[in-house]
């Protein structure tokens, strides 16, 4: 069973090719780590894996784009919420956070204002959300782009143990080796 | 003292421009030495004090703010609407924006004397204010809107943000500063658009139309007095609005 079949796929900004007939398939268990250079296309493989992005040719086959939890490259965090707001603004009323911010150990953290964060609690708090909407929601599909930017390692480790604990298909992106290590699958780009 | 011990003096820094100007008025009156021309500070204060103690002038003052504020409120509202409808449908942000410019671009007073023809003389200066207020509402709401980081809302379709949500939480805050900005400007060209429309239409019980009435009766001390009240409720009503905002502002950031 897999949860990605891409087959011969070609994207291009413009004049500048990203993806010639590139294939990947992935099966539906599992975190896969990719990596590659800056500029490689990691991003954009999976913005158009999410469908915010249209292939020019090719096919890929995945869960509807209804049915993925998407972390950007950037934080994206709402303004004027604390920590437990951005999460609760994308969460059904009263849903507890408690769990996902413990995860990403922010739970001391709970009503601090996003704006006194340092730059890796605030993609903590953005893992957290995208961990919570996915969980919560029941989707098929967690893509993570560079999901452990300015996080220590020995955290990443205890925050992957989470993430694989939650039995849904994983897709991230890093630049660092041992955020890769922690993949089941791995992929150089 | 130093200049820049002044300029952090608070009493300084409204005594001295205070004392000055009524001494520039002072000096200019004496040497015209008419009081029908340049009446004395003092010949003026007297008058705002016999105009203060009655009732016609309080009947007056609040009448004029009243129609200058449900103007301006409904003018307000109406331009933040239309904001809110040209920013999402480019085909009625093709129809009304030009109009609304042209609106800001025609001169008040062409604008009183049309709409005398069209409402009574009393609904004039209420209509006026609005009309002043929308176009300037409208403009800094829309560009409030427009910059709206479209990353944020990429995010919140990404995670199923209802429409309500995402007004609420991206909309609603990158609008606030322009629509903060955009209150304060209006505060300002209603009032003086509203009072100038009492000067024109002389409707009853207004602090333009008194204004109008001095002038027509060579009672100088009395024009330079209502104009001073003029200047007085300009300054409380901005400053009551700054206040309302500031306790907004205040409470938004406990809420959140």
């Amino acid at each position: 069973m897999t949860v990605l079949k891409i087959e011969n796929l070609t994207f291009s900004y413009g004049e500048k090719s990203v993806f010639r007939d590139f294939s990947l398939t992935l099966p539906d268990s599992g975190i896969t780590a990719i990596s590659g250079e800056s500029g490689c296309g990691k991003t954009t493989l999976l913005r158009l894996i999410a469908g915010l992005e249209k292939p020019q040719s090719g096919a890929i086959e995945a869960p509807k784009p209804a049915e993925i939890a998407i972390m950007f490259q950037e934080n994206r965090l709402l303004p004027c919420l604390d920590v437990s707001g951005q999460l609760a603004a994308v969460l059904p009323k009263n849903t507890d956070v408690t769990k996902y911010l413990k995860a990403v150990e922010l739970e001391d953290e709970t009503h601090s204002p996003i704006e006194k964060l340092s730059g890796g609690m605030k993609r903590r708090v953005s893992l957290a959300r995208c961990l919570a909407f996915a969980d919560v929601a029941g989707k098929k599909l967690i893509l993570l782009d560079e999901p452990f930017t300015g996080i220590d390692p020995e955290r990443v480790r205890r925050i992957m143990r989470f993430i694989k604990g939650l039995g849904i298909p994983v897709v991230y992106s890093a630049h660092d080796r041992e955020a890769l290590e922690m993949g089941d699958i791995k992929i150089a780009m | 003292m130093k200049t820049s011990t002044l300029r952090n003096n608070r009493v300084m820094r409204i005594l001295l421009p205070t004392v000055f100007w009524l001494a520039v008025w002072q000096i200019a009156a004496s040497i015209v030495g008419q009081e029908l021309l340049i009446p004395t500070p003092v010949t003026v204060l007297k008058r705002f004090y016999e105009l203060v103690v009655t009732s016609d002038f309080w009947v007056a003052a609040g009448m004029s703010l009243l129609r200058i504020f449900v103007g301006a409120f409904f003018g307000g509202l109406l331009g933040m609407i239309l904001a809110a409808l040209t920013c999402r449908f480019s085909i009625i942000d093709m129809i009304v924006s030009p109009a609304l410019r042209v609106i800001r671009a025609i001169p008040v007073a062409s604008f009183i004397i049309l709409v005398l023809l069209w409402v009574r003389k009393g609904t004039v200066p209420a209509v006026i204010s609005g009309l002043m207020v929308m176009p300037v509402m409208w403009e800094s709401v829309a560009v409030g809107i427009k910059s709206v980081d479209p990353a944020l809302l990429e995010m919140a379709d990404c995670y199923q943000m209802s429409s309500l949500s995402k007004i609420r939480r991206i909309y609603l805050p990158s609008v606030k500063p322009n629509l903060t900005g955009g209150i304060r400007n209006c505060v300002g060209l209603a009032w003086k658009s509203g009072v100038a429309a009492e000067v024109l239409c002389l409707p009853k019980n207004a602090v333009g139309s008194q204004v109008y009435y001095s002038k027509i009766y060579l009672e100088t001390p009395s024009l330079f007095a209502w104009t001073i009240t003029v200047v007085i409720l300009s300054l409380v009503l901005e400053k009551l609005i700054f206040l309302i905002l500031r306790e907004k502002e205040a409470g938004d950031s406990l809420e959140n």
